[in-house]
């Protein structure tokens, strides 16, 4: 083929939209790269000054300008680990409870509501867990789970503003995600399987336990990964009531901080280079966090669609 | 005789691995109904969309060999396609009114999307292909209103009066009345007919009898090849083929 | 055995119907009390005048209505061309690597907290020009991409084959095709996409912290600071005055009532799901 006839091809197949909308998907691309370079490039002086330091160093002091993201990798870590195992639970309860126990007239008001729960703002959440969250985990979540002070976990008194209190907000939020990619899985296992299964005298228990759950496994694994990178990255609803102090502590009644929240709640205070820069890193060390979650949830995704 | 609009030399279409057909000759007589018949899957549909180069707007697909549109390949590499497309009108299996336009626009968006904006040349090609198709007097009234509030029969006569209104030569219909209800099938029949005057037709066809009702010529295709062609009366009174002697007797 | 088989069935049923009840009740209790605490300042004063002074608990939330509605405005002209552009490529062009990629970063861009975004904006644009509009419209205009990205590839993805091959039988290029016909045909859903992007984004509080300072000044345009109605709610309720308290209830049921008549209407009229990313 010529030249010419390549070019008059070319000219043929070429479509202006197409050009146009790659540039603005490369666009994107370009954008990222920007992002990240600009995080690493503002985390540099706190780097620079600690090493590697900074990730294990456990004293955050800016008026001593000492920086450590330990505590905050340890809030972000035990709220956000607690969280997704509650959520795991429930949302499995809750999707059950939805598909195979309420009359189908109910189910997609049911599903509906709790889907509500994702469109509900989080400092609208914050609020209510400062006012109400707070003061029920202070007076009477402490007493009810006083039996079990002797364990490190549940030790120590409480103002009510902790870890637990940023827990059952997180719970709260992120249950609904897991429980709508379940009950979306569980709603699409084909009915012959479950009627073969009742068919062999399987209880609506069994059923789900032979059929539905296996055959939901991927779709879940996939909402929860999901939820639980929301988890990790949930600012508002978390800095309203988890009491803001820089410090690690067992008892999940303590205050305490994580990633999201200090960057919220020091970064208009801070006044010195290093301290932004600091507050840019512990931004740099989330979004690892959440992109390397996302990079495992891919790869053990293709792992269970390769068995 | 009549002249030949439209001819396939050694045409074959490969969908990713697999060849759906295989060196069709074919000579398609101008201002005649050419019926294409066969079993579903023999590749009938794309055939059709082979001739007007619909086939390039999906992946996996490879043509191979000619479509002589008045004697000039369409497949030439100086040719461009939407030409083509404008040439040679298409009318879907499924009623395919652009639901979000009026049935004015349905009739004139070919020609809007051109550059023509001329109001009083519009309203002309609006009543024209309209009345061509039968069904000016059923929608005068509704212009504006959406097509999708048509019935099926009156919204296939909708997609030809659109195919029409670009003034096209050819026109294909890919199974257009299997969707319809006897009486609208009539319909669209008897329009077949009228519009032949004018226009050079092929048409897909599952319906034995349809062929044999409306066709000057008809073609038979199995498996992708073209297993016999000519006069529609020969072909089915007098197969040269055991094959197609079984399908036109219904036993296939 | 079969007893037994039983009292399991029942038991799962029990605790199944208790998960559920879990996450309902505090739905139920956060909407119950922010009515019921809203409504003692949800007047006209509230949607009607700034607050009077720094200090004072008067006035209402004028500054973080205009703020918010200037933000989101700004958001949506950031966002909707790029995300319905790219909706575009990767519904009708996509192939090869190049679309691999970007499709990937889409979802890490969804998968990004949002808090960081904040901070890249301060980053690339408060540094420059400030607190400021234009920083949080930035942000909140990164954060809504991928919903308008996904909502646009979703709906085109849906246009009935048929559809455009009716089309490009009419013998017009595919730009045309695509932006008269099938964005057409797909035009209900892609708008119930672009309101479900603006109502994830207008109670987004975080990434404006960093962004756009806050302050209790009606915004004078693009680079000047700004408050937004989720920032005030976060600012008011730390703050130890009992009016103010009172203020963050009220600007909190305005905030729900927004965000819910926008996911609802949408969803319902529409008949889409949520999507969530």
């Amino acid at each position: 083929m010529s030249i010419l006839t390549k070019v008059r091809k070319w000219f043929l197949r070429f479509d202006p939209l197409g050009s146009i909308s790659a540039f603005s998907g490369v666009f994107l691309v370009v954008l990222i790269a920007v992002f990240i370079a600009a995080l690493l490039y503002h985390s540099a002086p706190v780097f620079e000054k600690f090493g590697l330091n900074f990730i294990t160093g456990g004293t955050w002091n800016p008026m001593k300008d000492i920086y450590g993201a330990l505590p905050f990798i340890w809030g972000t870590f035990i709220t956000s680990a607690i969280a997704i195992v509650l959520a795991v639970v429930l949302s499995y309860g809750a999707a059950y409870f939805i598909v195979e126990i309420a009359p189908l007239k109910l189910r997609e008001f049911l599903s509906s509501i709790v889907e509500l729960i994702v469109a509900i703002p989080s400092v609208i959440i914050g609020l209510w867990g400062m006012f109400y969250v707070v003061p029920f985990v202070r007076d009477t979540l402490k007493s009810i789970l006083s039996p079990l002070s002797s364990i490190p976990l549940f030790g120590g008194t409480t103002s009510g503003y902790s870890y637990m209190a940023a827990i059952i907000v997180l719970t709260f939020m992120i249950t609904p995600i897991s429980t709508s990619f379940i009950k979306n899985a569980m709603e699409s296992v084909p009915i012959e399987l479950k009627e073969a299964a009742y068919a062999l005298g399987a209880t609506k228990y069994e059923v789900f336990r032979i059929v539905s759950r296996p055959l939901a496994r991927r779709s879940a694994l996939a909402g929860v990964v999901l939820a639980y990178g929301r988890a990790i990255g949930e600012t508002m609803a978390v800095v309203m009531v988890i009491g803001n102090s820089p410090t690690i502590s067992i008892s999940l009644f303590n205050p305490g901080y994580t990633l999201a929240a200090v960057i919220a709640n020091e970064f208009l205070e801070a006044t010195t280079t290093l301290h932004v820069s600091a507050l840019i890193a512990l931004g740099a060390i989330l979004l690892a966090w959440s992109l390397i979650v996302n990079i495992l949830a891919a790869f053990v995704l293709r792992l269970v669609r390769a068995q | 005789m009549f002249g030949i609009k439209i001819e396939t030399k050694d045409l074959s279409v490969w969908y990713k691995d697999k060849q759906i057909l295989k060196e069709i000759f074919l000579s398609i007589p101008e201002k005649q109904i050419t019926a294409i018949m066969g079993p579903s899957g023999c590749g009938k549909t794309t055939l059709l969309k082979a001739l007007n180069r619909l086939l390039d707007i999906h992946e996996g697909y490879k043509v191979s060999g000619e479509v002589l549109l008045d004697g000039n390949n369409v497949y030439d590499p100086k040719v461009n396609p939407m030409e083509i497309r404008a040439r040679i009108g298409m009318v879907f299996q499924k009623p395919s009114p652009f639901p979000h336009l009026s049935i004015y626009d349905n009739v004139v968006v070919g020609l809007k999307l051109r550059g023509i904006t001329d109001k009083k040349y519009l309203d002309d090609v609006v009543k024209e292909v309209l009345n061509k198709v039968g069904l000016w007097d059923e929608v005068k009234d509704r212009l504006e209103s959406s097509a999708a509030k048509l019935s099926g029969g009156q919204q296939q006569r909708l997609c030809i009066a659109r195919a029409l209104a670009l003034n096209p030569e050819v026109l294909l219909l890919d199974e257009p009345t299997s969707a319809l209800d006897p009486i609208s099938a009539a319909k669209i029949e008897s329009l077949l007919l009228d519009l032949k005057k004018e226009y050079t037709i092929i048409i897909v066809t599952h319906n034995i009898q349809q062929a044999a009702r409306i066709s000057d010529y008809a073609a038979f295709l199995y498996m992708g090849q073209l297993i016999e062609f000519g006069k529609t009366q020969e072909i089915f009174t007098n197969p040269k083929n055991e094959l197609t002697e079984k399908y036109v007797e219904g036993r296939m | 055995m079969k007893r037994l088989r039983n009292l399991i069935d029942k038991s799962y049923t029990a605790l199944a119907a208790c998960s559920f009840f879990i996450l309902v009740l505090p739905l139920l209790h956060i909407i119950g009390s922010i009515i019921i605490n809203g409504l003692k300042r949800f007047d006209l004063e509230l949607i009607t005048s700034p607050p009077k002074s720094l200090l004072s608990a008067g006035g209402g939330i004028l500054h973080a209505i205009v703020g918010t509605a200037m933000v989101v405005f700004v958001a949506m002209i950031i966002s909707l061309p790029i995300g319905f552009l790219t909706g575009i490529y990767l519904a009708e062009f996509a192939r090869g690597k190049l679309a691999q990629i970007i499709r990937a970063l889409i979802t890490t861009i969804a998968g990004i907290p949002s808090i960081i975004v904040g901070v890249f904006a301060y980053t690339i644009i408060v540094v420059v020009y400030g607190f400021s509009v234009l920083a949080g419209g930035f942000a909140l205009g990164f954060i809504s991409i991928p919903y308008v990205v996904r909502s646009t590839e979703e709906a085109l993805k849906a246009v009935p084959i048929e559809i455009k091959e009716a089309g490009f039988s009419l013998g017009i290029p595919r730009w045309k095709v695509i932006l008269f016909i099938d964005v057409g045909y797909a035009k209900s859903r892609i708008i119930a996409g672009f309101l479900l992007a603006l109502a994830r984004v207008i109670g987004e509080t975080a990434p404006l912290i960093v962004t756009i300072l806050g302050g209790i000044n009606i915004p004078s345009g693009l680079f000047s600071p700004a408050n937004a109605i989720p920032l005030v709610i976060y600012q008011y309720a730390l703050s130890p005055f009992k009016a103010w308290h009172d203020i963050a209830w009220s600007a909190a049921l305005l905030l729900l009532i927004i965000a819910l008549v926008m996911n609802l209407g949408v969803r319902y009229y529409l008949k889409i799901k949520a999507i969530y990313y």
